[in-house]
């Protein structure tokens, strides 16, 4: 690992505890918009290099098939560019209770079944990016979200896609909505630039602190 | 700055996207020029007015509930053609050319706040994406057709070698990992070579499209058959064991060789040979599967042809071949 994406103590401990807030707005927010409790998993944070991302990623999601939608996210004016993708990933996905989650209430088809990952991916993305961004005093804008793979093998997950980045931050968080039994992960990586960023605003409130 | 402000709505109103404004409760705020063009609705007749009272067909409770995810999240929603064709139906400019009733859209639906960061607006842009959607319709249907094609033997509309080789080949993997059984029948016409020879290859071909004909007579659906190659055909039988496995071959022999074929007047009976064997316990490999059902095809060729061989009761010298 490269020395400089090493997080030092109080970096390490600082951005856990905005992640912890940002977490606990989220679920507030998500718990609203669902009508009923919405648990969150404490955010695992950890750096993973690009090679080993198919061993970590078979670690943090024990499941045979995933269903995988990515958005992208970035913020205004920054230099270098914030950037960063999130990954929302069902495992053993029941639509039925995905839809009355969002209240549809037409017949079932591959369509909606598309529509209904991309809704839920959009809804969790926003509340989870925005409790961040608000620690971290930014505003995160956003790519539409899009449908990377279905029920497929965790493996196939970025096999196809040409990696272009040496390390990411993974940041897992596991979503829990009891009654309609649905889970989901949420994995946010920022590829090398933009740890290195996140390391200058977290030195820089860390100096407010 | 504040000449540029003095035209925003002038603005607004010359995009090529639909653009309209709802506060929290779906009350109207705005109405662009291409929503006006559209919709039945001019700007001053819609504003004020409640968005769902004027659009009475749409899936309510669910577009409520993106529209507060938008206010309470401060997040950005959206749709996608692929999955929701169109949010409001509108007709769209290739009515002549497009082949589709309405406009294809993709639409975005974004908070607006006030001074204090409190979202106090969604505004819903819509895209026109007929264009789009109609080439990309038309690359799939092509796809589909390419992919079809590429699995194809085009005279006997069976599935070709390649085609039906991946698929054994899946299947064998799949039955070693999970378990379960699979049986294989390799086929030849017999002295089909003499067939084309005195017949011409015409006649040879209608041969090799009837016994294709006969055959999905014969078979479930579950069974999958494909050419292998000049006049020997391959079909694997999932979740079938040895026995059932020889009445599948011996109803196909019967089927073939029962009516002569007919063409242009000339008619010819025909008859095959065929081999077949099933999978052991472990240790299956599709290769070594074919190499069997070819040994006992081999078998049943010497043996003066017309008829089936099994594999497994072969003696072991018939292995040595």
């Amino acid at each position: 690992m490269i020395e400089s994406l090493n997080f030092n103590e109080d970096q390490r401990d600082y951005l856990q505890e905005i992640c912890n807030i940002g977490m606990g707005q989220a679920g507030e927010s998500l718990s609203m918009l669902f009508e009923q409790y919405v648990t969150l998993s404490v955010p695992a944070i950890e750096i993973i290099k690009a090679t080993e991302l198919n061993s970590v990623l078979r670690r943090l999601i024990p499941a045979e098939t995933i269903s995988v939608v990515s958005q992208g996210f970035y913020t205004h004016v920054t230099n270098p560019k914030f950037c960063g993708e999130s990954l929302t990933i069902f495992s053993d996905t029941s639509f039925d209770n995905l839809a009355q989650l969002l209240a549809f209430d037409e017949e079932m088809t591959p369509e909606f079944e598309q529509e209904i990952l991309l809704e839920i991916s959009n809804i969790i993305n926003g509340a989870c990016l925005s409790g961040i961004a608000e620690q971290l005093s930014e505003r995160f804008f956003n790519t539409p979200p899009s449908i990377i793979g279905q029920s497929m093998p965790v493996d196939n997950l970025l096999s196809q896609q040409k990696i272009r980045w040496d390390h990411a931050l993974s940041i897992k968080i596991e979503y829990k909505v009891e009654k309609h039994s649905f889970k989901c992960d949420l994995l946010l990586l920022l590829p090398d630039s933009s740890i290195k960023y996140l390391q200058s605003i977290l030195d820089k409130l860390l100096d407010e602190f | 700055m504040t000449n540029k402000f003095a035209y925003t709505h002038n603005i607004i109103d010359c995009l090529d996207n639909g653009i309209f404004v709802v506060d929290k409760n779906f009350t109207i705020q705005l109405w662009n020029k291409f929503m006006e063009v559209h919709s039945d609705f001019t700007e001053s007749e819609i504003i004020g007015r409640n968005f769902f009272e004027c659009f009475q067909n749409l899936p309510q409770k669910w577009l409520e509930r993106k529209i507060n995810s938008v206010f309470l999240l401060n997040h950005e929603s959206y749709t996608s053609w692929e999955q929701r064709p169109y949010l409001l139906q509108f007709s769209h400019g290739r009515s002549v050319t497009g082949h589709l009733g309405f406009m294809y859209q993709n639409c975005n639906f974004a908070p607006i706040c006030n001074q204090d960061d409190e979202v106090e607006y969604v505004c819903i842009s819509i895209k026109d994406m007929t264009d789009i959607a109609i080439s990309t319709m038309q690359l799939k249907e092509a796809c589909a057709e390419l992919e079809r094609i590429s699995s194809i033997d085009g005279l006997t509309q069976l599935f070709n070698r390649a085609h039906w080789e991946r698929a054994f080949a899946n299947e064998v993997e799949r039955i070693d990992r999970y378990g379960g059984k699979v049986s294989l029948i390799i086929f030849d016409m017999d002295n089909f070579k003499s067939i084309n020879d005195r017949n011409g290859h015409l006649f040879g071909d209608q041969v090799l499209k009837e016994v294709a004909k006969r055959c999905k007579s014969v078979l479930r659906s579950v069974d999958v058959i494909g050419r292998y190659g000049g006049e020997e055909f391959v079909v694997f039988l999932p979740e079938t064991n040895i026995q059932e496995t020889a009445l599948v071959a011996e109803k196909l022999r019967k089927n073939i060789c029962d009516t002569p074929v007919r063409y242009e007047g000339v008619a010819l009976s025909i008859s095959i040979s065929a081999g077949f064997t099933t999978s052991g316990s472990e240790y299956n490999d599709f290769e070594k599967l074919l190499h069997q059902a070819d040994i006992a095809l081999y078998q049943a060729k010497a043996k003066g042809r017309n008829q089936c061989v099994n594999y497994l009761n072969l003696p072991a010298e018939a292995f040595e071949k």
